[in-house]
């Protein structure tokens, strides 16, 4: 039985929002650097479930739009969908695998920004940088960037925290 | 107790011998001894040099402590000229801030960076003065390297700032070279691209871009950037060019706000 506790989740939220403000920008690697935030709400879906997923995705998504620019609740709903779906694909792969963690990982955060660049299209005006552009200057290494870090925080993590066993929304 | 007189005379003998062969050697002697000496200086010098040695290490032992305590006190000033970096460097920049600040014909308040965005997609920054330090929203932030952007989000004790970097941004900048005029705009790798350059115009990588001082917002001639590649996309009729902001904002720690 794993030992995480709801206030720990929000706390690993609050103080990877805190990192991602202040000292992140120092490891920036041509102009991106890995969306922990992201990377923890991923990690709370693939081993709590869809429904912590989700919780820990509005809770880091709310954070993003606090200290960010910007149309307000994007990110609330972006980052809690893809807490969802990080859930929702516990159930269907081999969570314990790491390269199964590595390419969701990959895959959810372009899937992620994809979404907040639809979303500023949508919603600001018309935005100049095409698509392509956003794709391959910036969802591609900040992907890559994020999937690499994944690797050590989520063995550390699963260490910590004794993930290993299957604990369906025990919160 | 006597003597046997064989025996006297024996020695008298080894005696007499003895004198005979020193008298013989009277002038070999200091041949003799130079030989001798030859013979059994590489000896002495081995010796001479232990002895040495051990003369040399006996006062180490003594030493030790004051060793240890002379590499303690290098740690400990190794760690306070590490400690003094950073403040040195802060006092370059602060100088480095107050000296640009003097410089420019508007007013200005400095302000500390006190976070960055976190998100992928957009680019500002949080600032330690507000409101009520005389910060007005839509003002122009500058640093002593070129043009940060512009306050968008206003506090009573912080500020947001809108980077040049941000694709939400959009300002009015020329090229020093040939005065061509365009906007530019954000991209989320950090870099900005220049757009809406009339195609026979000149634009080569390595030319300074600055603002046009077209709206209320930018004053004018504050240098923006560096064009690094110059292209033109399909289907348009203007060309554009990435450009390399001045001011490196994953670095910047202290900016000028226009009052």
């Amino acid at each position: 039985m794993h030992k995480i506790k709801r206030p720990h989740i929000y706390l690993i939220i609050l103080v990877a929002s805190f990192i991602h403000l202040t000292v992140l920008n120092y490891i920036k690697i041509l102009g991106s650097v890995p969306d922990i935030l992201l990377l923890f709400v991923v990690f709370f879906g693939l081993f709590l479930g869809p429904r912590m997923g989700f919780e820990s995705g509005l809770a880091a998504g709310f954070l993003e739009d606090i200290f960010s620019v910007g149309t307000f609740w994007v990110n609330t709903i972006i980052f809690g969908a893809m807490g969802l779906l990080a859930g929702v694909t516990k159930m269907k792969f081999f969570k314990e695998s790491k390269v199964t963690q590595a390419l969701l990982v990959l895959t959810i955060t372009i899937f992620a920004m994809s979404l907040r660049y639809m979303s500023a299209s949508l919603l600001m005006r018309p935005i100049k940088i095409s698509f392509f552009e956003y794709l391959f200057g910036s969802i591609i290494p900040v992907s890559i960037y994020t999937c690499l870090v994944s690797i050590p925080i989520f063995s550390k993590f699963i260490g910590i925290y004794n993930l290993t066993e299957e604990d369906e929304d025990l919160l | 107790m006597r003597i046997p007189r064989k025996r006297i005379l024996k020695y008298l003998i080894i005696f007499s011998i003895l004198t005979l062969v020193v008298a013989a050697s009277k002038n070999h002697a200091p041949l003799i001894r130079i030989r001798s000496i030859e013979l059994s200086a590489p000896s002495l010098r081995s010796f001479n040099k232990t002895v040495s040695a051990v003369k040399r290490i006996i006062p180490f032992a003594s030493l030790r402590d004051e060793n240890a305590l002379l590499r303690n006190e290098i740690d400990l000033l190794k760690r306070k000229l590490e400690e003094a970096k950073p403040v040195y460097e802060e006092n370059r920049r602060l100088k480095e801030l107050l000296n640009y600040a003097k410089t420019l014909a508007y007013t200005t308040i400095p302000a500390q960076v006190i976070g960055r965005d976190p998100t992928n997609w957009s680019n500002s920054l949080i600032i330690d003065k507000g409101l009520m330090h005389g910060i007005r929203p839509n003002r122009a932030v500058l640093s002593p390297k070129g043009l940060v952007g512009r306050i968008i989000e206003i506090g009573k004790y912080s500020s947001k700032i809108l980077l040049i970097t941000d694709p939400g941004s959009k300002v009015g900048v020329t090229l020093q070279k040939s005065g061509q005029g365009g906007i530019l705009i954000g991209r989320p790798d950090g870099k900005c691209k220049m757009i809406y350059i009339a195609l026979d115009s000149e634009a080569y990588p390595g030319d300074k871009v600055m603002t046009a001082g077209l709206s209320s917002i930018f004053p004018k001639g504050v240098l923006v950037g560096e064009v690094t590649d110059v292209g033109k996309e399909p289907g348009r009729l203007y060309k554009y060019a990435v450009i390399k902001p001045a001011q490196d904002f994953s670095r910047l720690e202290e900016v000028l706000c226009i009052r």
